[in-house]
């Protein structure tokens, strides 16, 4: 962590932060004067801090802490496996949705090598976890569940 | 016994003692079990918070007693807010907003080995806490519903800028990135439609956005997401088990708890104070007693990477905001806390009647009650204890494939289940993965969170308080010349001022990471 | 699909069929578009144990809130029409809703059932306020226009409204300092920040003698408030309130909405629940399937005159 050197990073969030408080004050124009003076200032302080920010990094350069290391691919099929449980909760329902991400994220963090033994494990836990949860709380806690197309 | 209660036991003046025997009943024992079981789990699940707890679960209790139904949602709740430590502390991810600031030194305790001493110290200051708040609310509650009800707008957008000059504080490594993180809660504070004024702001034409963005499926995303990417990134094992785990280590914990028991205490009142104001609740309670006791500490470098009296800070706190909320719930029918609202209801359904006579005519009812809460905190010390072990092993031991998906399912029903609808899902994941990338860039969670929390707060206190003060004649003169006001302002600028004082900022400095 | 969905049409027609015969047969969702503690939520906690007692089937009580309840109410048209899904609908918040913005639903989708109670407007202040009637918060108004305070739950709600409808009523200017829900609003008043508050007869009831209150906007009093005038004694044309009814999905077959309609009339005809409503500062109302199209007509007709006048409506109709 001793590689001292520009916080590129840093500048370039402050930037785009900055871009982000540049539209919020453009969109604050339609609000009504009372509705527009805390996202204003909100945002202004924003671009203050962000300026700040900027110049500080360009001037001194610090000790930048490296990423954490680890495979890219499972960050982003993880990523890719949450928005598709969110999102699909409704069409396909939340049962359905469920098991079919609880198994892909299953399948996303084992580092294991699969075997007939390991996948039932797993099955059984995830059986378990879902009925368990889903049980609970559509039946004893009567949460409305979206059934989705197929039930 | 580990409580140590400050109340005046013994000087015979106990209002409703007579009432001690009536809340030892088996039924009220045997609920005040279950609730605090039941409480404490749902808590460490993350994604399911206090609220929520109370809220499923109301409906179990219309057929009881109202002083029973009253002793179970109070086992839930105080439950609850103590079960928010466990994934605080072991994933990494407040189970309620109340354990936000438990995650500064929760985690990292956990990850040098020292989760299962975190969770006995969790237990032992929500005890405390939870004691404390319960013999205010005994002893002072009417006098204590007066002193909340002098905070007018103006003082609950002061209190509001208080807890962000915290934030400045708080940040780890850089006091300028925490600052930006906070504006960008803030701003996400303002989306959706403003409850002052009426604007709809930032929708960009998403209905899924009329509502705003929601502080709980919020809390969810912007803190499970990036742990579970990171999770899923590498093979090693979540926690590292440095022993092995025999005892709860609780005399251990019990020594440190002693050593610091002027932080206990001085979090306690801190936690009761704030849970008696309206709309504060534990989030701010527990920040702002961190921020004491960080402040206080001859060692304050340390909070943030572990720090015993950080944990015993903030679950006093929190905790002792369960019976400081009941105060004004209870004497003026206003609710203290988020949870309060749905015990409220609770009672009118029962046909209880709050207001400053309860405590006459209904005294059965009500101190019934008190004595059941304090039975419940004081059963939450042995359960807590033996459900916190439990969350440790099976955290600690459980492969990563079964953990990762599991924790998903949980911010999916969490987020959920807050309004039951879809709606909340999708912001909970999109403001997750977006704090994850802005954790690459340096950015952390927690700024951003008590942005959206604080965002509300100051906003509607800086429309009431001009609207309320321009009718008076200066809006200026309203916001500077109250005399609880001018306490506050007093207080931020101790805050800000503190560390000049100190000599450790004296020039600007460098954003950096030590 | 064609085949399949001929299929469901004829399924959907059988169960409805089926639900004539006798509806209903099983649990009843009931949807509240708010949290659970709120005043609709209380009021159905109230109904509840009655529909076992008519109908032998219970509810179960589902929250959706969100967007002031527009969520729910914009969702529940997707919902199946079998008369198991019902929701709690609110005036004048689904009126005036959809007249701000696009909410997501159009007043006239939402298939209204049974008006059952409504929670009128109420003008309550501190107990040791100055102001001993209405006469003298108007005098006190008209000394010094702007500079009465009110709080209020919430902008261009039915406390804003009521608040705007009688300033024109007499003639005077206020200050509406708008709080989220009745809780906030309850603590400014209690606390003094404002001078009073316009409210609804449920929060005087339930802050007791903390507050005093001074006018009721209803046709007769209050039977649990009876030292507390109307506006109408005083002169002051003004009858509101928030209306609490019963929807169904649209699709929903006639025959089932009109069973629905009766035995929630049924149930609001009970002497008990009616005590029990009425202690806790609601005022029972009938307005019956049979007549809802004019019931509803009347009221879009009272907020959309309102609502334009505070220039709030911002849709084209």
């Amino acid at each position: 962590m001793n590689n001292s050197e520009r916080d590129l990073r840093g500048i370039i969030a402050s930037l785009v932060f900055a871009a982000i408080g540049v539209l919020a004050i453009y969109h604050a124009r339609d609000f009504s004067p009372l509705g527009a003076v805390f996202p204003r200032t909100i945002a202004a302080a924003m671009i203050v801090l962000c300026a700040v920010y900027v110049v500080f990094a360009v001037l001194r350069p610090i000790a930048v802490e490296k990423p954490q290391p680890g495979s890219a691919g499972r960050r982003i099929a993880l990523a890719i496996a949450m928005l598709a449980w969110a999102l699909l909760l409704e069409p396909l329902g939340f049962l359905l949705t469920s098991i079919a991400c609880f198994a892909a994220t299953l399948v996303i963090a084992n580092y294991d090598k699969w075997t007939p033994r390991l996948a039932v494990t797993y099955a059984g836990v995830g059986i378990l976890v879902l009925g368990t949860l889903y049980g609970v709380f559509s039946y004893v806690l009567q949460v409305p569940f979206p059934t989705g197309v197929f039930l | 016994m580990a409580s140590r209660d400050p109340s005046t036991w013994g000087n015979g003046h106990v209002p409703g003692i007579e009432f001690l025997i009536k809340a030892l009943t088996p039924l009220n024992i045997l609920l005040a079990v279950g609730g605090v079981i039941a409480g404490t789990v749902i808590g460490a699940l993350p994604g399911l918070t206090a609220t929520m707890a109370v809220a499923v679960l109301v409906p179990l209790t219309f057929g009881m007693e109202p002083a029973s139904a009253l002793i179970a949602l109070g086992a839930i709740y105080t439950g609850a807010i103590y079960g928010g430590a466990y994934s605080a502390v072991l994933l990494n991810t407040p189970g309620t907003p109340s354990a936000i600031a438990t995650t500064f030194d929760g985690y990292p305790m956990a990850r040098r080995g020292d989760g299962d001493l975190a969770i006995t110290l969790a237990c032992l200051a929500s005890v405390t806490g939870g004691l404390v708040g319960a013999a205010f609310l005994l002893l002072l509650a009417p006098p204590l519903a007066k002193f909340a009800l002098q905070f007018g707008p103006v003082e609950y957008f002061w209190l509001a800028v208080f807890g962000l000059t915290l934030i400045a504080a708080l940040s780890e490594g850089s006091v300028l990135r925490g600052l930006i993180g906070g504006c960008i809660g803030l701003l996400l504070s303002a989306i959706g439609t403003a409850e002052v004024g009426g604007d709809i702001r930032y929708t960009g034409e998403l209905k899924s956005l009329l509502g705003g963005i929601d502080v709980v499926s919020a809390l969810i995303g912007l803190y499970c997401v990036p742990v579970l990417m990171d999770l899923v990134a590498t093979p090693d094992p979540h926690l590292k088990l440095t022993h092995e785990v025999a005892g709860f280590r609780f005399r251990e914990a019990l020594r440190i708890a002693w050593r610091s028991k002027s932080n206990l205490a001085r979090s306690s009142v801190i936690g009761t104070l704030v849970g008696i104001l309206p709309g504060a609740g534990g989030s701010i309670a527990s920040l702002v007693a961190y921020a004491e006791a960080r402040r206080v500490s001859k060692n304050p470098s340390s909070f943030g990477k572990g720090e015993p009296n950080g944990i015993l800070a903030t679950e006093s706190s929190n905790n002792a905001t369960v019976g400081g909320g009941f105060i004004p719930t209870l004497v003026l029918g206003i609710p203290g806390t988020p949870p309060d609202a749905v015990i409220l209801g609770a009672l009118l359904v029962q046909g209880i009647r709050t207001g400053p006579s309860l405590f006459s005519e209904q005294s059965q009812i009500v101190y019934t009650f008190i004595y059941g809460l304090f039975l419940a905190t004081i059963l939450m010390l042995p359960i807590g204890l033996v459900i916190g072990r439990y969350a440790f092993k099976s955290i600690v031991s459980i492969p990563k494939a079964a953990l990762v998906p599991s924790v998903a399912f949980l911010t999916i029903l969490g987020s959920y289940a807050v309004h039951n609808n879809a709606h909340e899902t999708q912001q909970m994941v999109v403001l997750g993965l977006i704090a994850w990338v802005l954790g690459r860039f340096g950015f952390t969670a927690s700024p951003i969170v008590l942005g959206l929390i604080l965002g509300t707060i100051a906003e509607s206190g800086f429309v009431q308080g001009y609207l309320i003060g321009n009718a008076k004649g200066s809006a200026l003169m309203e916001f500077l010349t109250r005399p609880l006001s001018a306490g506050i302002i007093a207080f931020i600028l101790l805050t800000l001022l503190y560390p000049l004082v100190k000599g450790r900022i004296g020039a600007p400095k460098l954003p950096s990471n030590e | 699909m064609k085949p399949l969905s001929k299929l469901l049409l004829v399924m959907a027609a059988i169960a409805a069929g089926a639900a004539i015969a006798a509806y209903p047969e099983k649990t009843i969702n009931y949807i509240i578009a708010f949290g659970p503690g709120g005043e609709s939520d209380i009021s159905a906690r109230l109904q509840e144990p009655y529909f076992k007692k008519y109908a032998g089937q219970t509810v179960a009580i589902q929250y959706k809130p969100g967007a002031g309840g527009a969520t729910a109410w914009s969702q529940i048209n997707s919902a199946p029409g079998d008369g198991y899904t019902i929701i709690g609908t609110n005036l004048p918040h689904i009126v005036l809703q959809p007249l701000q913005k696009d909410v997501g639903y159009k007043t006239d989708e939402l298939a209204n059932v049974y008006w059952f109670h409504f929670t009128p407007d109420a003008v309550v202040v501190p107990a040791g306020s100055p102001h001993k009637s209405l006469k003298d918060l108007v005098a006190a108004a008209k000394k010094a226009p702007g500079a009465t305070t009110f709080s209020g739950s919430g902008t261009n709600s039915a406390n804003h409204l009521a608040q705007q409808r009688f300033d024109k009523l007499a003639g005077i200017k206020t200050t509406y300092v708008p709080f989220k829900g009745t809780g906030a609003s309850n603590t400014a008043l209690l606390g003094k920040q404002v001078s009073g508050s316009w409210s609804y007869t449920t929060v005087a009831v339930q802050l007791g003698d903390q507050v005093r209150c001074l006018a009721v906007a209803m046709e007769k009093r209050h039977p649990i408030l009876p030292d507390c005038p109307t506006f109408k004694e005083q002169g002051y044309e003004l009858v509101s309130g928030a209306y609490r009814g019963l929807a169904v999905p649209q699709s929903t077959p006639a025959a089932v909405k009109q069973q629905l309609s009766d035995l929630i009339g049924k149930i609001n005809k009970d002497p008990e629940f009616i005590k029990k409503m009425e202690d806790k500062g609601f005022a029972m109302i009938d307005a019956p399937v049979e007549k809802m199209g004019a019931f509803m007509a009347a009221r879009k007709k009272e907020y959309e005159t309102i609502a334009r006048e505070m220039g709030i409506v911002k849709t084209k109709k």
